[in-house]
């Protein structure tokens, strides 16, 4: 190696570095990357919020920890929420949601009976609750033109200390992306 | 060229900057941001930690009142609370905080208006997060929206009226 290789090689070394991270024309590679940022504040900042699932009052469908993403122009329009739904229900925003299944549509009454759920008279098929091993009981309740009945999958819990009942729709945030199978 | 190019890039960053200060400055002084940090404050001063001093949960119990009207109202129906009075809001305060052994808490989706025809009277939506740890051991994770009014009392805002919200009727 002579003196004019051992002085060029940090200086190429440092320019294939560069090339590797900002490209062939960085100011493009820096736009890119703008761009990309703004796409993706927008897609997981309005369209696909990211979720994480705490709690058990949807066992076995989500366990805790579990990760999704909230659609929230699955109600846009005339799209309306569709029994079997999981759907997020905000809080005071959409920072805490709850995350729970549709049994109830709008106009229809629902009650609990022995852990099962009854809509209009008629038992519900509900092949996402596994067991019940509480017998939840309600009185029947009818739901307003633009109120769901929502509630968790897991029916093994403290019916007192479920959160569930009528929601109106403008608390709907969207509808959960992976849905589960029986969903 | 270059030289003067540099000179009005150095100028639009330090327009720029003083544009964003005088923002921040004029933020901090609003009656919004004053609601929130107090709003912050409130939740930072329930919280428990492990092994906590006696001595500072008697503090805790003094502050907690001070950030409360005189006639100051809360009500959460899912738990029978109806309390009236600055007293004794702080003293059902400290109770809930003797049963944990830890509490943490976190303030989300802060929202605040000020009353346009009475700017001495504010209005608040918020969920607060739970995370706590009880006497007995057991862990919980809660969140609660609650509706608060504000009311500017001696320049101070305090919390006037707190409701909890239920979106599941």
């Amino acid at each position: 190696m002579d003196a004019r290789e051992a002085h060029d090689s940090p200086c190429r070394l440092r320019k294939r570095l560069v090339r590797l991270i900002f490209g062939r024309r960085p100011a493009w590679a820096m736009l890119r990357s703008v761009v990309l940022a703004l796409v993706a504040a927008a897609v997981f900042g309005r369209l696909l919020l990211p979720v994480r699932v705490r709690g058990d009052s949807m066992l076995p469908t989500y366990r805790s920890g579990r990760f999704n993403l909230v659609y929230t122009r699955a109600y846009a329009g005339r799209r309306t929420p569709r029994r079997g739904d999981i759907v997020a229900v905000r809080l005071a925003g959409p920072s805490v949601m709850y995350v729970k299944r549709v049994i109830g549509l709008p106009g229809e009454t629902v009650a609990f009976d022995a852990g099962r759920v009854r809509i209009g008279g008629q038992w519900l098929d509900e092949p996402y609750v596994r067991t019940r091993r509480r017998p939840w009981q309600s009185e029947p309740v009818t739901l307003e033109a633009d109120q769901y009945f929502l509630v968790g999958d897991n029916r093994d819990t403290d019916q007192a200390a479920h959160v569930m009942g009528r929601v109106r729709r403008e608390r709907l945030v969207g509808r959960l992306v992976f849905q589960a199978k029986g969903g | 060229m270059i030289m003067r190019r540099q000179y009005l890039l150095g100028a639009v960053g330090l327009v720029v900057a003083l544009v964003l200060v005088a923002g921040w400055l004029y933020r901090r002084g609003t009656s919004e941001h004053r609601i929130r940090s107090g709003l912050t404050a409130l939740a930072r001063l329930a919280e428990k930690t492990d092994g906590e001093n006696p001595l500072h949960s008697a503090q805790v119990m003094r502050h907690l009142g001070n950030a409360f009207t005189e006639d100051a109202r809360v009500r959460v129906p899912a738990y029978q609370l109806d309390l009236r009075g600055r007293r004794p809001i702080a003293e059902t305060m400290a109770q809930i905080r003797m049963m944990h052994h830890a509490l943490d808490l976190a303030l989300r989706d802060v929202s605040v208006v000020i009353d346009p025809t009475d700017r001495r009277q504010a209005a608040a939506t918020l969920t607060v997060l739970a995370r706590g740890r009880l006497a007995d051991g057991h862990s919980y994770t809660d969140a609660h929206e609650f509706r608060l009014a504000l009311r500017l009392d001696d320049g101070q805002w305090r919390v006037d009226e707190v409701e909890r919200v239920t979106g599941f009727e």
